[in-house]
This record gives structure tokens, C-alpha cells and sequence, in this order.
């Protein structure tokens, strides 16, 4: 639980109440659009350890971008925050936007309709697993921006083979690592639970690897993604279980729901936290660009046996379809 | 005669291919439609009523069987069983 602490700083100036940030890190994605993930020196640990686990760069000193800003309280509340005494690296005084925020788990968000800035209070001290779920929570942010520029979020493993992205889409606990692991040593092995879809030119879609955050809750070993990454998309499956391999082409219709479908298992744990509307809007957008998706990237049902050579029939397709 | 409205969050999508696909965003459930279905639901919008969608079904399409106004009526009672649409009271 967290509670809201008594203001304690009135002066708007930059002076030495200023909460100093250091930029650290960049998050790019495949379509330039990027942010410079800063922090303050109370958030700097937890920060970087976000920013191991997303295998971020170290930010380049002529970087701008707009910021991640992670803020941390040392005291049971959140940063009673008071945007003028924010000192970003570029001095650039980012107070006037109309900021707004919402909670997610130990979080609160902060964002706004003019710049891309997007501040997290990440609460206080914290266990291991409030972390993890707090580090789940911060990429949500990024999903929702990139829904806004026909992007979506899908959950789904991400196969690399030949340069191309091949996305094996299910629910949780139904395959997907399972389908991953099995592939054959041809097939290199991205992320095995959540993936975000990026247009690009000319009617290709980019799609970068994100987190397994469960592995973690999980006590599996530390594991990091490259989520600057990112492949061109080739194509989607969908898993299915059944007695023999078989690959069933979906009509674009079909496909349409089921991206839908996939998109919202991962959006729909925090689109609801800024209201009714901004969720009305999220769901038509998210719905919006999985049809798009479906309209360009094939889309199939792969039916997958318990021990066959299911990718042989992934390989022809995609052969067939000049895809590899 | 009942006036029907639809459900102003439903989302119509017609160009996939032969088959328009309905989504409602409140419960993530999509419904496609065939082309009748899709014919059926644009006149839904343009608001008219069950005696002019039977007049204009049964002008565009040969052979069509007796029974239409009963088809389209089940079919409106679909949708507003799924929430896609609703009486105005």
C-alpha cells in the first residue's frame, strides 16, 4: 500500500530541492521512435537492473530522445512530484505539458498528450518480486505508445530463421516455450513469451523480443533480451495441439481476431487504469491494427503433434510463400 | 414496429475479405458475417427498419427464399442476444 506524502517542497525553481537525473540508457524501436531512459540517483539500481534485463545500451552523450524517468522515494510513498523540479539533462523545462498518471502495481505513470516523456515513480523499497512486477509494469507504457503508431504488442515466441522474425502466438501455458525449444539448432531462439510488432516500410512489419517477466517470479537464472532488436516479420502462427503436424492457412478475417486476441492477453492488464475512455480507445486501436496485420503478414494455424518434426511443415510453408 | 440500434462501441470491418468481421471491444469477442450479414448490418446503421432491409434484400439478390423476413429477423435477435445491437425502448 501506498500512500500519497505531505508536500514538502515549495519552491518551483531549480535549486537544490531539484531531483538530479543522470541519462543512462536508449530504448530505440525499429521505427526511430526511442526514449533515454534516465534516473534519478534514488532509482539508479533498480534502473540499471531494468535496463540489464532489456539489454539496453549505454545512452550516447548526443542521444535526445524523449525520457523514461524512474524515480524512486525512500520513504513509504510515492515522490511527491513536482515536475518543475525535474532536472533533465537537457535542461528542457517539461513542467507546461498536461500531465497525467495512473497506478500499476507498486507504480505510478506518468505521461502526457504532448511529448512521449513518460515518468515512473517506482514506489519505495521493495522485494525481488514486487521489482519484477514493477519492471513488467514500465514496459507497459511502451506497448501503448507503439498501439498509437499501429504497432501491437502479441503474445507470442519469436523464431529467427534467415534474417526473418517468425512469431509461434499462444496463451500462457500452452506451448509456446515448448514449440521454441523444439525448433532445430537452424532456428535461433529470441523470447518465448512477449513480442512487440512495429509497422515499417512498404508494408512490413518489425517485431521486437520483450521479457519473459514470469521466468523471474519463476526463480529461473538470470536472463536478459535484446529489446533494441528487431526482425523483419515474416510471418504468425498460431499453436494448436492435435495427433499430426499440419499448417492451415487463415483467411485474413480469422486472423484478424485471433492477433486481436493475442494482443489483448497482453494489453489488457493495465489498459484499464486511465479510464474508461483512453481504454475505449486503446481496445479500438489495438482491434484497428491487428487488422492491418492480418491484411499483410500470413497468418496460419499450426496444428502441432507431440512428436513430430512440426517445423518441417513451418519451413515449406514459408518456402513456399518465399518467406525464408 | 420495434426501432433496432447497434451497439455504438461494435466495430465494423469489411475489408478483409468476403467476410466482414464485427468486433465488440467491451467483451474482446469478434463475429464474422457473411455478406448478407454485412449487407444486413450497414442498413442497421442507416437506421432502416425491418420492412425496408426485407424490400432491399429481396430487390439485390436472386432467389430469395420466403422465409427472409424471418431470416433477418433471427439474425437482428443474434445480435442483440450477443450485445451487438439493441431495441430503442
Amino acid at each position: 500500500m501506498t500512500t500519497t506524502c505531505e508536500n514538502q517542497v515549495t519552491n518551483h525553481q531549480k535549486t537544490s530541492h531539484s531531483i538530479e537525473l543522470d541519462a543512462l540508457f536508449r530504448l530505440e524501436l525499429s521505427d526511430r521512435n526511442g526514449w533515454t531512459v534516465c534516473a534519478s540517483k534514488a532509482a539508479y539500481t533498480w534502473t540499471h537492473r531494468f535496463s540489464q534485463i532489456l539489454e539496453l545500451p549505454n545512452c550516447k552523450n548526443n542521444y535526445r530522445a524523449p525520457y523514461l524517468v524512474f524515480l524512486k522515494n525512500d520513504k513509504q510513498c510515492h515522490v511527491d512530484l513536482n515536475f518543475a523540479e525535474l532536472a533533465f539533462p537537457d535542461n528542457e523545462i517539461r513542467e507546461q505539458s498536461d500531465w497525467e498518471h495512473y497506478d500499476y502495481y507498486g507504480m505510478r505513470i506518468y505521461h502526457n498528450t504532448e511529448t512521449l516523456d513518460i515518468i515512473y515513480d517506482i514506489g519505495y523499497e521493495s522485494n525481488t518480486t514486487e521489482n519484477i512486477y514493477n519492471m513488467w509494469a514500465a514496459v507497459h507504457p511502451i506497448y501503448r505508445h507503439a498501439v498509437k503508431s499501429n504497432g501491437i504488442p502479441l503474445h507470442a515466441a519469436l523464431a529467427e530463421r534467415n534474417g526473418i522474425g517468425i512469431l509461434f502466438a499462444a496463451p500462457g501455458g500452452t506451448g509456446k516455450t515448448t514449440t521454441l525449444n523444439r525448433l532445430p539448432g537452424t532456428w535461433n531462439k529470441i523470447c518465448d513469451d512477449e513480442t512487440l510488432v512495429i509497422p515499417g516500410i512498404e508494408d512490413q512489419y518489425r517485431i521486437h523480443p520483450f521479457p519473459t517477466w514470469s521466468s523471474f517470479l519463476q526463480k529461473k537464472p538470470l536472463m536478459s533480451w535484446q529489446v533494441n532488436s528487431n526482425f523483419k516479420l515474416g510471418a504468425i502462427f498460431f499453436l494448436k495441439h492435435g495427433e499430426h503436424d499440419f499448417v492451415e492457412h487463415l483467411r485474413p478475417v480469422n486472423a484478424a481476431a485471433l492477433i486481436n486476441q493475442s494482443a489483448r492477453q497482453i494489453m489488457k492488464r493495465g489498459w484499464s487504469l486511465s479510464g474508461t475512455a483512453v481504454e475505449k480507445t486503446l481496445k479500438h486501436q489495438v482491434f484497428s491494427n491487428a487488422v492491418e496485420l492480418a491484411k499483410k503478414i500470413p497468418t496460419y494455424m499450426l496444428i502441432i503433434s507431440k512428436n513430430g518434426n512440426f517445423w518441417e511443415k513451418v519451413e515449406d510453408k514459408l518456402n513456399d510463400r518465399g518467406r525464408l | 414496429m420495434k426501432e433496432v440500434t447497434l451497439n455504438p462501441s461494435v466495430v465494423f470491418r469489411d475489408d478483409l475479405d468476403d467476410i466482414a468481421i464485427l468486433y465488440n471491444p467491451d467483451n474482446g469477442k469478434a463475429f464474422s458475417l457473411n455478406q448478407t450479414g454485412a449487407i444486413v448490418w450497414k442498413m442497421l446503421y442507416e437506421r432502416k427498419n425491418i420492412d425496408e432491409i426485407v424490400g432491399i434484400v429481396t430487390d439485390t439478390f436472386e432467389n430469395t427464399p420466403v422465409e427472409i423476413d424471418d431470416n433477418i429477423q433471427e439474425y437482428i435477435t443474434l445480435l442483440i442476444e450477443r450485445g451487438l445491437a439493441g431495441y430503442v425502448c
